[in-house]
């Protein structure tokens, strides 16, 4: 209730500000990322941080980040993305047809055509997925379930199992081999997609809207938003990083196959979940996502440096992820009061 | 502006779902700088008649008039756009945005616009905000705490403050008490006097009759879908729920010559 308000002195209100540092969202995380780093470079100083280490580490964290950028506006909205793993295994088959082989009589395309369609394509599929979600009312849960299926069977029958292998000077590979100034193409265009995205959500009209759809669809609604379309948007840019993501791990193998990126949705939700991220919609930040990311792609790494046996890598991942979701819930539940 | 004129004058309204006629044939007038009181049991066709004026029902007859110009009203955004605005009876407000972004939702404020960019303009709607909670003398610390962290109270101010940032005139309260304690309920109708005096005019549907008595000019009371009561609060209290609820459960009734339907 509106209970009388006591004046705050200006030393508890600087208390208070510190306190909020210690409590803003990402603070926490990233002291988990730094505490990570410390450990496996105290473990393993003469490896941990070389550069090439360093680079295999910036290629995993584009790789989830990108997805995890995707999934995150999905769920923000109360929605959820399934399909994201199956479709990085069928963009990269599809560009590397497109480049290599061709469709039907269409001869082999060039490589920036064939990137543009597969990215357009991927963002068709999304379109696809927002369409049976705010009309046709399918849960996004079902319908990017489908999709997860059918993807993945796509990619196996247009290859028959087989990879479409690029040859090796082939100058699409630079997309996810290359590097600029020793830094990973692919963790560059992480930073221009991280920048963009966490720009629309925090300062244009369009994320503040993202926010609202999941927080409360009716009120959004009755606001005049144009619910649709907002979470359409979402799908959309969960295809397209799917699609980009494909066209990158395609890149990085330096063929298309199509048993790539399984399970991927899943690591992507895990990093937004590690980031803070609340599955039931309305919270989640970018910098969060990645920071989630950061720290799977930093444990995934560690624990092969360290030596861990890869069966004991799971049980491990497994379990920061419930300790990261208990200890965010917690946190949560104490700043509401 | 000519006085005489009314504010809003809704005629021969009628609506009806399927077998159920919710309103037949309701005259109502609300005149400028007005507070009107809406009574009726439920399912008197209180809800029906102010989704109609705000938009997100279509009537199925019956004419709409603005300061005396006929208008249409298809949705919402019509509505709106004529200075109607309507506080629903769940606040729809956004519990996972502050103060601010949830009285500027879906018109915010923009910096500038590139295609489909458009930058939020944060400072503005902020001061905004700040300017429209302390014209209400609304009690909040701070415009950018979460709606979430805020009492039933300061909800509800904030989502009457919100109909208030649309320069909008005639401002439509479905049940704004309903869900409020006492202290609260009192905040709520100091906030409709102090709109009243800031020149609106407000249509306020209530089951709880002290709440019309105490805010309200004049109260209309349906009944089955019909008008059966419309005249000025002058009694007292006791005077008055004795009155309206014997309007209310058809003890009474000054249009029963008026066909039935």
């Amino acid at each position: 209730m509106d209970e009388m308000k006591p004046v705050p002195s200006p030393v508890k209100i600087r208390i208070q500000q510190l306190r909020n540092i210690f409590r803003f969202r990402e603070f926490s995380i990233a002291f988990a990322f730094l505490g990570l780093c410390l450990f496996f470079w105290w473990q393993r100083p003469e490896a941990f941080l070389k550069l090439a280490n360093l680079k295999v580490i910036m290629r995993f964290v584009a790789t989830f980040g990108l997805l995890a950028i995707g999934e995150i506006l999905v769920i923000i909205t109360d929605g959820i993305d399934l399909s994201v793993g199956s479709m990085t295994a069928l963009t990269g088959v599809f560009a590397a047809t497109l480049m290599m082989k061709g469709v039907g009589p269409i001869p082999p395309l060039g490589i920036l055509p064939s990137i543009l369609i597969v990215l357009v394509f991927s963002g068709l599929v999304g379109r696809w997925h927002g369409f049976c979600v705010t009309k046709l009312q399918i849960p996004s849960f079902i319908i990017t379930l489908g999709t997860w299926l059918v993807a993945r069977g796509m990619a196996k029958y247009i290859t028959r199992g087989y990879p479409i292998v690029f040859p090796l000077d082939f100058p699409f590979l630079e997309l996810g081999q290359g590097e600029v100034f020793q830094i990973p193409v692919m963790f560059v265009i992480l930073v221009i997609v991280a920048v963009l995205a966490a720009f629309i959500l925090r300062s244009t009209t369009l994320g503040r809207h993202i926010y609202a759809v999941g927080g409360n669809i009716e009120a959004a609604r009755v606001a005049g938003i144009n619910v649709d379309r907002v979470r359409s948007f979402c799908y959309v840019s969960s295809g397209v990083m799917a699609g980009l993501v494909g066209l990158l791990l395609a890149s990085r193998l330096g063929q298309g196959t199509p048993t790539v990126g399984s399970t991927y949705e899943l690591w992507a939700i895990a990093a937004t979940v590690i980031g803070g991220t609340s599955l039931r919609g309305g919270e989640g930040t970018i910098t969060g996502a990645i920071l989630g990311a950061a720290i799977m792609g930093v444990m995934f790494n560690g624990m092969v440096i360290v030596n861990m046996s890869p069966y004991v890598q799971e049980t491990v991942l497994g379990t920061v992820l419930v300790v990261a979701v208990t200890y965010d819930m917690w946190r949560r539940r104490r700043s509401t009061f | 502006m000519d006085d005489t004129i009314a504010r809003v004058e809704m005629r021969d309204i009628r609506k009806r779902f399927g077998a159920i006629q919710a309103l037949c044939g309701v005259n109502l007038i609300l005149k400028r700088g007005e507070v009107l009181g809406l009574a009726g049991d439920n399912a008197a066709g209180k809800s029906t008649l102010m989704k109609v004026l705000s938009g997100a029902l279509l009537p199925d007859g019956g004419q709409i008039f603005i300061d005396g110009r006929q208008i249409k009203l298809g949705n919402p955004e019509d509505s709106r756009s004529m200075g109607i605005e309507m506080v629903y009876q769940d606040f729809a407000l956004v519990d996972n945005l502050n103060v601010a972004a949830n009285m500027f939702l879906g018109r915010e404020h923009v910096l500038f616009r590139l295609g489909p960019v458009r930058l939020l303009n944060k400072r503005t709607m902020a001061q905004e905000s700040l300017r429209l909670i302390d014209n209400l003398r609304i009690d909040i610390d701070s415009v950018n705490l979460k709606v979430k962290h805020l009492s039933g109270g300061q909800r509800q101010a904030v989502a009457i403050g919100r109909v208030t940032a649309f320069d909008s005139s005639i401002i439509i309260m479905d049940e704004p008490t309903a869900a409020l304690n006492v202290v609260a309920v009192e905040k709520v109708l100091a906030l409709i006097h102090q709109l009243k005096s800031q020149g609106c005019s407000i249509i306020i549907s209530s089951h709880r009759l002290e709440d019309i008595h105490q805010v309200s000019d004049r109260v209309i009371v349906l009944r089955h879908g019909r008008k059966v009561c419309d005249r000025p609060i002058i009694d007292d209290i006791h005077t008055f729920r004795e009155c309206v609820v014997a309007y209310m459960i058809g003890a009474k009734d000054d249009y029963s010559l008026s066909e039935e339907c």
